[in-house]
């Protein structure tokens, strides 16, 4: 750096301080204008530890996981969420989002599955699911114009 | 730690660290590259049919063709997975990877790895065309009465399908890093690289099978998703099998010399 462009709040690589500090460099903490040249540790750029987006993502799937409970839908995101949050670890521990938004979809997916289950077998013992499969399977017959006992066409036509 | 087998958790440890703030670049290759492999197969069962016999030749044959092209889209995104865990930049043009760098070679070693595999499908597709060419078949089919019959005989026709496609997979194993080979090393010959690709492999065929095996659960899952997962756990996959990829490399080549030009063992670069 020339004298001829030097800045006191810049340092040798051209960095602004005040874009390293939130806030500014207070004023008493201010460097001299020699304190630049003193030699300074080598400063570690902060190593990437998984994705907090990841994350974030995972506890958005968990919560939609809940609100999707109902219809199924809890399994889609849930399971969505539960990769998510696998892979937002990185390197190192999971984050405090992803460990709640794995144990979120995880609640969602198991609550979803036995709510289905619950769904079935109620209509199983309230006979509704018979009378229901029988509707739809009379239905297929009538519209491939087979009767259901004998493999025949309705026109009197054997397949 | 050259030189040494890594645990499976520090292979995929890896390659959740080379993923992050990656993942943008990743899901698009492959969106496309599922998209390619959705079309690819698609599209011939479409035009034939598969009931006759050489409707059977010509699916096989034009899915044969569509799996050449495809396969050097699959060796472009597999360079895009070496390079993110090797931490190079990446893009979505890198697809186009094996367009550009000797794509004869990349054709001629697909050619050989998917001619295998086109012959076991085929051969696995046998039993089903003579469940569909018999007379009990057409008897059989579209009555009502015979629902049963007609699964049971459509079970073993997916059973011999499975069976095939297994078969596949476990023959194709030693020939799994020929493409990471390929891709290091442009120019190599095609028989260099599956040669190279079975030096790798060699002592190492079960434990690339417990690997593929432990995706299983996050397949699964994905698979819950609509298949939407895939597009993250895919990219996890293919990376974690290029740490493996760069671990076996380490193992045989630790002083990093270029792959594919050990010429005491393999022979010159010009094979084929």
């Amino acid at each position: 750096m020339t004298p001829e462009n030097y800045d006191p709040n810049t340092n040798e690589s051209g960095d602004s301080y005040q874009s390293s500090h939130p806030y500014g460099v207070p004023e008493g903490q201010r460097p001299g204008p020699y304190q630049h040249y003193q030699q300074q540790p080598p400063v570690q750029p902060p190593r990437r530890t998984g994705s907090q987006a990841l994350a974030a993502a995972s506890m958005v799937m968990a919560i939609c996981s809940f609100l999707f409970m109902l219809n199924m839908g809890s399994l889609f995101f849930g399971s969505l969420g539960v990769i998510f949050a696998l892979l937002s670890r990185g390197a190192g521990r999971m984050s405090g989002t992803a460990k709640a938004g794995l144990a979120g979809c995880t609640i969602g997916i198991i609550v979803g599955i036995c709510i289905m289950y619950a769904f079935l077998l109620f209509n199983m013992v309230s006979g509704g699911s018979t009378n229901l499969l029988e509707r739809y399977y009379n239905q297929y017959m009538q519209e491939y114009q087979m009767t259901p006992d004998n493999g025949t066409t309705t026109d009197g036509n054997t397949i | 730690m050259n030189g040494q087998k890594q645990k499976f958790s520090e292979l995929k440890k890896q390659a959740r660290e080379a993923m992050a703030g990656r993942c943008g670049t990743l899901v698009g290759a492959t969106a496309i590259n599922l998209f390619l492999t959705f079309s690819c197969s698609l599209i011939p069962t479409l035009i034939f049919s598969g009931t006759t016999l050489y409707d059977i030749i010509f699916l096989n044959l034009t899915l044969f063709l569509f799996s050449l092209l495809l396969s050097l889209f699959q060796a472009g995104y597999l360079k895009i997975c070496l390079s993110t865990l090797r931490g190079e930049p990446i893009s979505v043009g890198d697809m186009l990877y094996a367009f550009y760098h000797h794509p004869d070679q990349y054709v001629l070693m697909f050619l050989i790895i998917n001619g295998i595999s086109s012959v076991i499908a085929l051969i696995s597709s046998i039993p089903g065309f003579q469940y569909l060419s018999s007379p009990s078949a057409e008897l059989t089919l579209g009555t009502a009465l015979s629902i049963e019959a007609e699964l049971s005989s459509l079970m073993n026709v997916y059973v011999y399908k499975l069976i095939g496609s297994l078969v596949s997979t476990l023959v194709l194993v030693p020939f799994s890093l020929s493409t990471f080979v390929m891709n290091d090393a442009p120019g190599i010959g095609p028989i260099q690289a599956i040669r190279q690709s079975f030096a790798m492999m060699k002592k190492n065929f079960f434990r690339y099978i417990l690997l593929l095996l432990s995706f299983l659960g996050l397949e699964i899952l994905a698979s819950c998703s609509c298949a939407i997962g895939f597009l993250w756990v895919m990219p996890y996959m293919q990376i974690t099998m290029a740490a493996f990829y760069q671990e076996r490399k380490d193992v045989l080549y630790p002083a990093s010399e270029p792959v594919g030009y050990d010429t005491d063992s393999f022979g010159s670069g010009t094979d084929l």
